[in-house]
């Protein structure tokens, strides 16, 4: 009476614990679950806890489930997890009482313990009827390995079906790779050799004929060399990322040699290779092999001579540069300039001497690239004295190293240049450097003075790199030669104002623009003064507002009124609104000037809401644009 | 509940069906042979693609955010031969688009040369197939991936690319022993005009000082599933095969919609957690045998052995890092990256550029582009295997932190935790039959 009792109450406290959703954390209550009546998912969630925290104990109320339906896979997990040999036999011993599927997910988790006293039992199963079985017991059998696993699993491949043999190769390269690994390479080199000899798929030969190279020690190049020279794809893609792998000078030399024997797809995946192992041992067949016919053997073997080469192959890699075309020619121009030895510097300007005026282009466009400031004095020569081109590919490199120590070279280059891409090159060098200098300003008055007694096309490169750098003797200097008598420089000097003028030129741009004649110099002066608007963030909005007002005065065209309504949208401000506004009166604008209205309105509905609601009421009431109707609609709410 | 299951034993079956699939008549134009400048038929990839949701179907057929216009249907050195999804309007609508661009492409009305499978193991038994792309679940994508490799095809999968440290283990094994090329889908490595590229180089040539600490702006995450709240199953919908789709996880009940993931299986953030800490294993490049000191205490800080700290949080009063990235803080400086902006404390660092002398990293600026050229050259990709390991066990173990609610510590040589048992008996699950992970 007592004991039936106590089995009902404790029935009652398990089932009220799972009625109530009450989770059960303590291994005992974990296992009270899973012995009670409970429904899958209470005992699931029971073995998913167990998994964490069960020990021995929980190992026969788990071993218990293991033939129940749907529960069986959350028991194997869990035991799959519990440490000890009460597990590891739970499992052993379920694989007599189970068939089907759940026989082999038992298989699995035994595989995946790794539990070599289930060898025998595992072996057994080979010759199982059901090929799920089988399957299973084979990858339990390949994860577990050793030589009894081995030798059982060679023995039943040879008779088993076509749709298994995947399996029986995975599982045997699993245990050659374990033997591998353990330091039996000839056990091992067994199993990959009669894999990779006889298996008709091309993966399987793959992954032999990998393990094969890897077991073979010293005869690791021997076996990379011959796939390499067979035409058989499952060898190359084996040995291919081993020539990251197999270490030796022996196996590079090897390798390297095959360049002037194999066709030119393998020679290029070859020097792929090759450059990846990063041996410079192989630098001189590769550099050999540029003498070749094929621009995509060329250019792989350029791309390798930037990870392998030393400075020896800069020489060689400006002469590809300058003799090649295309993506050949920017392949060289980019190995070059990716370099890494510290000597490269030196040997470039060492060859600059005698090299080609073409190779001397790419050596100096090289040291620019490579920022290599200390090659400055050698650019500057070859920007005085090289051929044409050389001489604006130097200017460019300069331009990009120099610093305001080579601005008084530059302005002699200057007055010396005798075209115009010159002057644009030596203008642009010079502003450049000054620039980079911590105060630019300082060398504009020495950039002036150089003005005094020049030609006219010097003294406009000259204003223009000081109009470029910038500050109050630039700005007087542009202001001077916007007085000029000569256009060009009129000329220039209005639009070097109007690109690069700070917003203290404001002023003197929007005078500009009220000069209506001629045209072209009212519309140069008139897109500067909107580019200063438009930058002008350090203005108050206010003074923003007013910058459009007066742009919008002096503008001619509704091209330049539109551009002064775009900036006038930005700012949300009363008077900018009112501004628009009044625009939508002029027939040319009147679009824009809606469309800024709305913005500007609808931007200020929070701060000032009655004038902004009276202007989207007018808008939405008569506004001939019909989008911003629309807009304007939307925001009081109209729709 | 699994009358819909594929069996090993069904699966054996079927498998001989597709020597037939095989042998069914496909013209060829002069066009797809290479004439016209087009890459001739024998020179492209052929691929298949298994998982046709947003992502896969993106990378087929092209999307605002796939990086290839078009996508790899588009491109001619890529021909694509099968699809594959386990919801029938998926498959057949992918294609038949796919089919009406070869068709528009080569001249062929009737263009039938993109065949499509709910079982995914039917189309890797293709042997005309080079490579597959893999846009799935995340469960599956180790798996999956495993059996494509076994299969020899070469890899490219989304991430995450495993949701266990043994997944991970496994699948660096079975790419190494069946010399395949795989690409995991972080691509930020080689996308968005090499910001991150950028970002890495300049910090790790010491351009923001010595690093000090790093905020990732996203929690790790982890497979931890919680329990069940139902064991009734909502109607399959027609088109569907559920089991297909669980795989090898725990058997479930239909809950009545699919996503990325089966609920209340992760905790943390595993989807978009990859990009984040990829860039920053990149960048932090850590010693990969130290031992990692993971604090818990409602995020997660990684005390890495060269004494960088990675916290799980956002740096504070930074935005620039919270789009898949990341924000660097050294001694001399900070460096802030995401997908739209790069920027600098002092501004200047951004502006010196690297010298040949400099410490580069792999350079590629197209993340499909580098695996097909991989898969031509036989290259290791910009993100193989073990790169994509390493960042998955980052998140896998920060996320166990988060999971049981302690701080641990990550032993990146042995893939395990130190001392801590419970942790480590999580560091896998047994697949459900007849799946291996």
């Amino acid at each position: 009476m007592k004991i039936h009792n106590l089995r009902s109450f404790v029935i009652c406290c398990v089932m009220m614990l799972i009625t109530a959703g009450v989770l059960a954390d303590g291994e005992q209550d974990l296992m009270a679950v899973l012995q009670s009546t409970a429904g899958v998912v209470q005992k699931c969630d029971a073995c998913r806890k167990l998994k964490m925290v069960g020990t021995v104990k929980a190992v026969p109320v788990l071993s218990g489930l293991l033939g129940e339906d749907r529960v069986s896979h959350a028991a194997c997990n869990a035991l799959e997890s519990i440490p000890g040999q009460e597990a590891a036999a739970a499992l052993r011993e379920a694989l007599g009482k189970t068939t089907g599927l759940m026989q082999a997910q038992i298989i699995n988790s035994i595989g995946r313990r790794g539990d070599q006293d289930a060898v025998p039992d595992l072996i057994k199963l080979l010759a199982n009827a059901d090929l799920q079985v089988v399957s299973a017991a084979v990858i339990a059998l390949g994860g577990i390995g050793g030589r009894d696993a081995a030798d059982a699993l060679k023995k039943a491949r040879a008779k088993a079906p076509e749709s298994l043999q995947a399996d029986f190769v995975d599982a045997l390269l699993m245990c050659a790779d374990r033997m591998r690994n353990d330091g039996d390479n000839k056990a091992a080199a067994g199993i990959y050799n009669e894999i990779s000899e006889k298996s008709p798929s091309d993966q399987c030969r793959t992954a032999a004929y990998r393990g094969l190279v890897l077991a073979s020690g010293d005869g690791a190049g021997e076996l990379i060399v011959k796939a390499l020279t067979a035409n058989d794809c499952s060898g190359h893609n084996a040995v291919l990322p081993l020539l990251r792998d197999v270490k030796g000078k022996s196996v590079t030399r090897k390798v390297a040699a095959l360049l002037s024997k194999v066709p030119a797809k393998m020679q290029i995946a070859i020097i792929e290779g090759l450059s990846q192992r990063g041996d410079p041992a192989a630098v001189p067949q590769i550099v050999e092999v540029l003498k070749c016919d094929s621009p995509e053997v060329r250019t792989a073997a350029l791309r390798a001579l930037a990870v392998l080469g030393d400075t020896s192959v800069a020489p060689v890699l400006a002469e590809s540069a300058s003799k090649r075309t295309g993506p050949e020619q920017e392949v060289a121009r980019e190995s070059l300039s990716q370099l890494k030895d510290q000597k490269v510097c030196k040997t470039l300007v060492r060859c600059l001497s005698d090299a080609s005026p073409a190779m001397q282009s790419e050596v100096v466009r090289a040291l620019g690239m490579r920022r290599e400031t200390q090659a400055v004095p050698a650019l500057l020569k070859m920007a005085g004295e090289g051929s044409e081109a050389t001489r604006l590919v130097a200017l460019k490199s300069l331009a990009m190293l120099g610093d305001g120590a080579i601005a008084g070279d530059l302005v002699k280059l200057l007055i010396k240049a005798g075209t115009d891409a010159e002057r644009g090159a030596v203008e642009q060098a010079l502003s450049a450097v000054c620039q980079r200098s911590e105060k630019p300003c300082a060398f504009v008055s020495r950039i002036l003075d150089a003005m005094n007694g020049a030609d006219i096309p010097v003294r406009v490169a000259l204003l223009r790199a000081a109009g470029r750098i910038g500050g109050p003797d630039a700005l007087k200097a542009l202001r001077e030669g916007n007085a000029e008598k000569d256009e060009m420089v009129r000329d220039a000097a209005l639009r070097v104002m109007a690109d690069y003028g700070g917003i203290e030129s404001a002023p003197d741009l929007l005078k500009l623009a009220g000069e209506k004649e001629p045209v072209s110099r009212h519309v140069l002066a008139m897109r500067g003064y909107w580019r200063l608007v438009a930058s002008a963030t350090a203005c108050s909005v206010e003074e923003r507002v007013k910058m459009c007002e007066a742009g919008i005065v002096v503008a001619q065209r509704p091209e330049e009124k539109k551009l002064g309504l775009t900036e006038l949208a930005r700012l949300m401000n009363p008077a900018a609104l009112r501004l628009a506004r009044k625009l939508c009166a002029d027939e040319s604008v009147h679009n824009e000037a809606e469309t800024a209205c709305v913005r500007i309105a609808v931007g200020l509905l929070g701060s000032h809401a009655d004038e902004a609601r009276q202007a989207l009421k007018e808008i939405a009431a008569s506004a001939k644009n019909e989008d911003a109707r629309a807009e304007a609609r939307k925001a009081i709410g109209a729709d | 509940m699994r009358d819909n299951i594929l069996t090993r034993r069904a699966f054996f079956k079927k498998a001989a069906g597709v020597v037939a699939v095989m042998a069914m008549p496909n013209i060829i134009t002069s066009r797809a042979l290479g004439a016209g400048g087009s890459v001739s038929a024998s020179n492209r990839i052929t691929m298949g693609f298994v998982g046709l949701g947003g992502q896969g179907s993106g990378h087929l057929l092209g999307g605002a955010w796939t990086y290839v216009p078009g996508g790899y249907i588009a491109r001619d050195d890529v021909q694509v031969l099968a699809v594959c999804d386990v919801q029938k309007e998926r498959r057949e609508r992918a294609q038949q688009r796919c089919n009406q661009v070869y068709a528009d492409k080569t001249g062929q009305a009737g263009y039938n040369g993109v065949r499509a499978y709910n079982d995914f193991r039917e189309m890797l038994a293709r042997p005309d197939i080079d490579a597959v792309l893999l846009a799935l679940p995340y469960h599956w994508a180790a798996p999956m991936s495993m059996m494509a490799a076994r299969a020899g095809k070469d890899v490219y999968c989304e991430k995450p690319i495993a949701v266990t440290v043994q997944e991970g283990r496994a699948l660096v094994e079975t790419c190494k022993r069946y010399g395949r090329v795989y690409q995991a889908g972080t691509q930020q490595r080689s996308e968005y005009d090499g910001k991150f590229r950028l970002a890495c180089e300049l910090i790790r040539n010491g351009r923001i000082g010595q690093l000090k600490e790093v905020y990732a702006y996203r929690q790790p995450g982890v497979y931890f599933p919680s329990e069940w709240t139902s064991d009734k199953s909502q109607p399959v919908p027609a088109g569907l095969d559920w089991d297909l789709w669980l795989g090898p996880l725990p058997w479930r009940p239909f809950a009545g919609s699919l996503g990325h993931a089966l609920p209340g299986c992760y905790v943390g953030d595993i989807n978009w957690g990859p990009h984040h800490y990829d860039i920053i294993q990149w960048t932090i490049n850590p010693d990969v045998t130290s031992v990692v000191d993971i604090q818990y205490d409602g995020n997660v800080h990684y005390h890495y052995s060269n004494g960088v700290v990675l916290h799980s949080t956002a740096y504070p009063g930074e935005r620039v890092g919270g789009e898949g990235g990341a924000c660097f803080v050294g001694t001399e400086g900070r460096i802030a990256v995401d997908r739209s902006s790069i920027v600098s404390y002092p501004g200047g660092i951004l502006n010196v550029p690297l010298k040949p002398a400099d410490q580069r990293v792999y350079h590629a600026t197209s993340h499909s582009g580098n695996f097909l050229e991989c898969v031509r050259s036989r290259r290791q990709t910009i993100c193989d295997p073990e790169r994509a390991t390493r960042t998955i066990n980052t998140l896998i173990s920060g996320g166990m932190t988060l999971a049981l609610k302690r701080s641990l510590k990550w032993d990146p040589v042995k893939m395990e935790f130190v001392g801590n048992e419970q942790a480590n008996r999580l560091l896998s699950y047994t697949p459900r039959q007849p799946w291996r992970t």
